[in-house]
């Protein structure tokens, strides 16, 4: 099953202006991505600490997320020690490592959980609802705020269908394996989900051209910036220059 | 399927930015008001594969889809990937805000390569439209991982073991897309033949109407 | 213990509830072989959720089930009891997802490990039985309601189960079809358990029905 895994909560990031979060978040972000001396990692992780803080008072649950590793990682531990040309190291029983190679994954490892506590602090603690707002607000177009919010409620239908047909399967004796009656299974599935959903979704909107819908959805938005998020935008303003200075600016 | 936060390199990350934005743009043009439940539901299901897991030999692995999804909508393609991927990271943290652009590209110009490739080879007999159905399953993750091994080695030299390793171990997943894309096809050819796009021959004014992408057209 | 003389299913103290609702309550069940049972019940009362305890779908929150003569302690110990319990889903559209209806009748047959001629053979003998050759090369998404519920019977059937639960296999459908249902239930010696809303389907069906009250069981005859 799959849960609704937005952080609600009521701290004062989650009562930051969302649009200023999304923005801050892919600045923010981008610069960490980029960026290549331990300083400026350093004082990124020091901010993402700062403001995943009130977040984590406010609902537990960003912990677990946090623990999440990507796979991808482990697979940088293993080979770029292995692999990368440099200073060698002796490990217990006689494996070669570079310490480069450590060293660049140190790095990586470091700027992923920066990136993941931005991420998982400022933009998956919007919710759904709140987040269409804020990127019609930032002029994406309609539509596409549209298609978000519709996929966003399809999930759900869709996984508890398909969990659904699955246990049916299950109960005529179906147990996957690796042959092509399993894979034609699934292809059967998944296109008796499509099929069914897509009829259903067009009579909806049938529906509600009925009621006088058409086709435009109405601007969903009046947000204004408060004080407070004047103040937060300073901040923010203030650690971006900071990373970009402790970045580039020549020592 | 999904590059991580803080992996890529910049040109990377910006390069995926403009051709997903790119992208996204000419598929909203081309997806009117009527088709975005499609979309939506398309776009849905990409999410949902990723989560089931399918046996293949003694391992598992979870269904792409963009295949599928690039031969049902076309260019359209990009802006239901841009959405699935989105949702993706806020709920997983796979992939994130700055990957965004470049997973899409990633995914979503193999599914629109899929797209020309089942409309334009020439097929009659169910046997040849399952094997190029097969074909589009199998190129729409063979070209993503290709996409996602290169990101890795254009980004930093030292990756290229990686990426190479990544490459290799999506083969059985292309296999596996393949067949279940064939079997998709053949199933949506059975139920419910008006969602599959009109197969087209290869002329001289149909090389032209590639280039009216830009134009505003209806997905058919 | 003689698994022939023990009953099928045998439930003791069954207590269950979703996260805001208790549904059963010290439920006691039991069901011999060869009998056919009907149950009723307001809606809400809990009656698929007892169906689905009885083949492991849901576990109950304390009590214990026995199948066959086996207490099941696990997910494991179910399988082979799905493999002779045929289960009808309330809703047909959660059970079917073949393109055809020929197909999706032939997919229990093949999970068994027929071969594709066999697995066609059962199918079509079945789908005859029930008189709904006819809709073999039917596209099963296309179908009306009724239809679906009797092609899902069909699913059901072509596995040859020693015990059926149908979970309201009238409910939407029209007298005609619903005559059709109950005379195929006449014609099939196996045991089953029904649980409809129609009184006067399960006294034509039935030999005993049960009334599903406050999560408990009650006899009436
Ligand atoms: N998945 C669920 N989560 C929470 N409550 C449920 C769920 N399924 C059923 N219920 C509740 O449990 C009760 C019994 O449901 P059910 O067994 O389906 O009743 P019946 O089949 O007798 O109509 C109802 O009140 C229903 O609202
Ligand atoms: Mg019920």
């Amino acid at each position: 099953m799959i849960e609704d895994s937005f952080l609600d909560g009521n701290s004062i990031i989650h009562n930051m202006d969302p649009r200023l979060r999304i923005i801050i978040a892919f600045i923010f972000s981008f610069l960490i991505s980029i960026s290549q001396q331990l300083p400026t990692l350093l004082l990124g992780l020091t901010v993402a600490i700062l403001i995943s803080f009130p977040v984590y008072w406010s609902n537990h649950r960003i912990q677990k997320k946090i623990i999440f590793v990507n796979k991808f990682i482990l697979l940088f531990w293993i080979f770029l020690p292995l692999t990368m040309d440099g200073q060698p190291i002796v490990l217990l029983g006689g494996l070669i490592v570079s310490k480069e190679g450590i060293w660049l994954a140190a790095i990586l490892t470091l700027k992923m959980n920066v990136l993941l506590l931005v991420l998982t602090s400022l933009v998956v603690t919007i919710p759904i609802s709140l987040l269409g707002k804020a990127l019609q607000s930032l002029k994406l177009p309609d539509k596409l705020v549209v298609l978000l919010l519709f996929t966003y409620r399809y999930i759900f239908i869709l996984e508890q269908e398909f969990r659904t047909l699955q246990v049916a399967a299950k109960l005529r004796g179906f147990e996957p394996a690796t042959n092509l009656h399993t894979y034609r299974t699934y292809a059967h599935m998944t296109g008796m989900l499509l099929v069914r959903s897509i009829t259903k979704a067009k009579q909806l909107q049938q529906a509600m051209v009925c009621r006088g819908f058409t086709g435009r959805f109405h601007s969903l938005s009046d947000m204004a910036l408060k004080s407070v998020d004047w103040m937060w935008l300073g901040f923010f303003i203030c650690c971006i220059a900071g990373l970009g200075g402790v970045e580039w600016i020549p020592r | 399927m999904h590059i991580a936060e803080g992996i890529v390199s910049a040109p990377v990350l910006v390069t995926g930015i403009g051709v997903a934005t790119a992208g996204t743009a000419i598929g909203l043009r081309r997806l009117d008001y009527n088709h975005i439940a499609e979309a939506g539901i398309l776009s849905a299901c990409f999410f949902v594969a990723g989560l089931i897991q399918i046996p293949i030999g003694p391992a598992s692995a979870h269904l792409v889809l963009n295949g599928l999804l690039g031969i049902l909508l076309g260019w359209a393609a990009f802006p239901a990937l841009v959405v699935g991927l989105l949702l993706q990271a806020l709920f997983f943290q796979f992939g994130g805000l700055t990957t965004l652009g470049i997973n899409t590209m990633n995914l979503a110009v193999p599914a629109v390569i899929c797209r020309y490739l089942y409309v334009y080879i020439p097929v009659s007999t169910r046997k040849w439209k399952a094997v190029s159905a097969f074909l589009c399953g199998f190129s729409g993750v063979g070209l993503a991982s290709l996409g996602l091994s290169g990101s890795l080695a254009f980004s930093e030299e030292n990756f290229a073991e990686v990426a190479a390793l990544v490459f290799l171990s999506h083969i059985p997943i292309m296999f596996l897309e393949g067949i279940i894309t064939a079997f998709g096809i053949s199933f949506l050819t059975k139920v419910e033949p008006g969602l599959l796009p009109a197969k087209k021959t290869i002329s001289v004014p149909a090389l032209f109407q590639f280039f009216t992408i830009f134009r505003k057209k209806e997905i058919s | 213990m003689d698994t022939t003389v023990a009953p099928i299913f045998e439930l003791e103290d069954i207590c269950f509830s979703y996260p805001e609702v208790q549904v059963l309550e010290d439920l006691q069940f039991s069901m011999n072989a060869g009998e056919k049972l009907g149950l009723m019940g307001s809606t809400g009362t809990g009656k698929t959720t007892l169906l689905h305890i009885m083949i492991g779908l849901l576990i109950p929150t304390s009590g214990t089930v026995a199948a066959f003569g086996k207490t099941m302690n696990s997910e494991k110990d179910f399988v082979s009891v799905r493999k002779q319990a045929g289960f009808l889903f309330q809703h047909s559209d959660q059970q079917l997802f073949s393109p055809t209806v020929l197909e999706d009748v032939a997919f229990g047959p093949l999970n068994s490990g027929m071969s594709s001629q066999e697995a066609k053979e059962i199918s079509w003998q079945t789908l005859r039985s029930l008189k709904l050759e006819d809709l073999a090369d039917r596209v099963t998404h296309r179908l009306s309601g009724g239809q679906k519920k009797l092609v899902a019977l069909a699913t059901v059937l072509s596995m040859s189960p020693k015990v059926l639960l149908l979970d309201e296999p009238t409910t939407g459908l029209d007298p005609v079809t619903k005559n059709h249902v109950m005379e195929i239930l006449h014609h099939l010696d196996i045991s089953y358990l029904i649980v409809s809303h129609h009184l006067d389907f399960l006294q034509q069906t039935s030999k005993k029905i049960i009334m599903l009250e406050h999560g408990r069981l009650i006899s009436n005859q």
